[in-house]
């Protein structure tokens, strides 16, 4: 449905009601900003970003064929912004080893995050998601917030569908890894 | 061993990472983004490009050289004599003599297919650049 609207809403802003452009931006700006987020991992940076890339995508949608979802087309830019800001700000990102997590250690993770509050357990995967690498803390977003389809993947970023489930494999081993740390030591300092 | 990890952390994954909340940006974002939008519409519409010679004149020159043109067929006036019908009608009383008074130069052929060449690429330019600077 939301496919349909956004094309008229485009129609409309494209004839000259500019205002209407307002829904778009309040439509798509909490995943346009969680995606910067999750790239910049900082928040000035990332409002910044999702500023840009608005007022980029309003600049170019009279070349927005329709062709994909107008959500493919927004991401795709932001996800290129967000590449911009991190080639200019040359960031090393520390990151985690994804060997550490073995095979015998899966199912007391998965125990120990069922037992978890909610809250707290969002809040936990908040973390190692922030943690991951750029790319990787993208894509895992975009799959979960968007259909979890890997050909959206593919329009947006260009990479090829095998890169894409090979990326999607390691974000959440690394993810799984650094959530076991996380937990290892807090049960090391209860003890 | 590999699929089944993969299979693994894909159901772990499923059950926690797709229940997150997104993130908000702060409070007026959408906002400051339309004043944005609105700021370059309007700057936008200050450098709307305006012909020096309005549609109106164009207009105007036109039904001029029209009106001329059917005059002389009407009339059935020959070209040599055209000066002399537009002095009877009081232009002016030199007018008549314009004929004499204008002379061509005796120009180089080459230099005539130069100027020529010119004049007809600035008048394909004109339009590109007038396209080229509205697209920026």
């Amino acid at each position: 449905m939301n496919h349909l609207d956004d094309f008229k809403i485009i129609e409309q802003v494209l004839e000259g009601r500019e205002e209407a452009y307002a829904v778009l931006i309040e439509r798509y700006e909490q995943l346009v900003f969680t995606l910067a987020l999750r790239m910049l991992k900082n928040r000035e940076d990332a409002e910044e970003a999702s500023q840009d890339v608005f007022v980029k995508a309003f600049k170019a949608l009279n070349k927005f064929k329709g062709e994909a979802k107008f959500s493919t087309w927004i991401y795709r830019i932001t996800y290129n912004k967000c590449l911009d800001m991190l080639a200019r700000i040359k960031r090393q990102p520390a990151v985690a080893d994804i060997e550490e997590l073995n095979h015998s250690n899966f199912k007391e993770v998965e125990t120990v995050i069922d037992k978890m509050e909610l809250e707290e357990r969002n809040a936990q995967i908040k973390k190692c998601i922030e943690s991951l690498p750029e790319d990787e803390a993208f894509l895992i977003t975009v799959y979960y917030f968007e259909d979890r389809s890997v050909n959206e993947l593919v329009q947006i970023t260009d990479l090829t569908e095998s890169n894409i489930k090979i990326k999607l494999y390691r974000a959440r081993k690394r993810l799984f890894t650094m959530l076991n740390k996380i937990l290892s030591e807090e049960k090391k300092t209860d003890l | 061993m590999k699929e089944y990890d993969e299979e693994f952390l894909k159901r772990l994954s499923d059950k926690t990472v797709g229940n997150l909340d997104l993130e908000k940006p702060s409070v007026g974002f959408s906002a400051r983004v339309m004043n944005q939008i609105n700021a370059r519409v309007e700057d936008k519409s200050l450098y709307v490009y305006t012909p020096l010679i309005s549609k109106k004149v164009w207009m105007i020159i036109a039904f001029a050289i029209v009106a001329l043109v059917a005059y002389v067929f009407k009339e059935n006036i020959y070209w040599e004599v055209i000066p002399q019908k537009l002095s009877a009608i009081d232009f002016t009383s030199r007018l008549s003599d314009l004929k004499f008074k204008i002379s061509m130069p005796n120009l180089p052929y080459i230099f005539i297919v130069g100027v020529s060449i010119l004049a007809f690429m600035t008048l394909v330019e004109i339009p590109l650049i007038k396209r080229l600077i509205e697209k920026n």
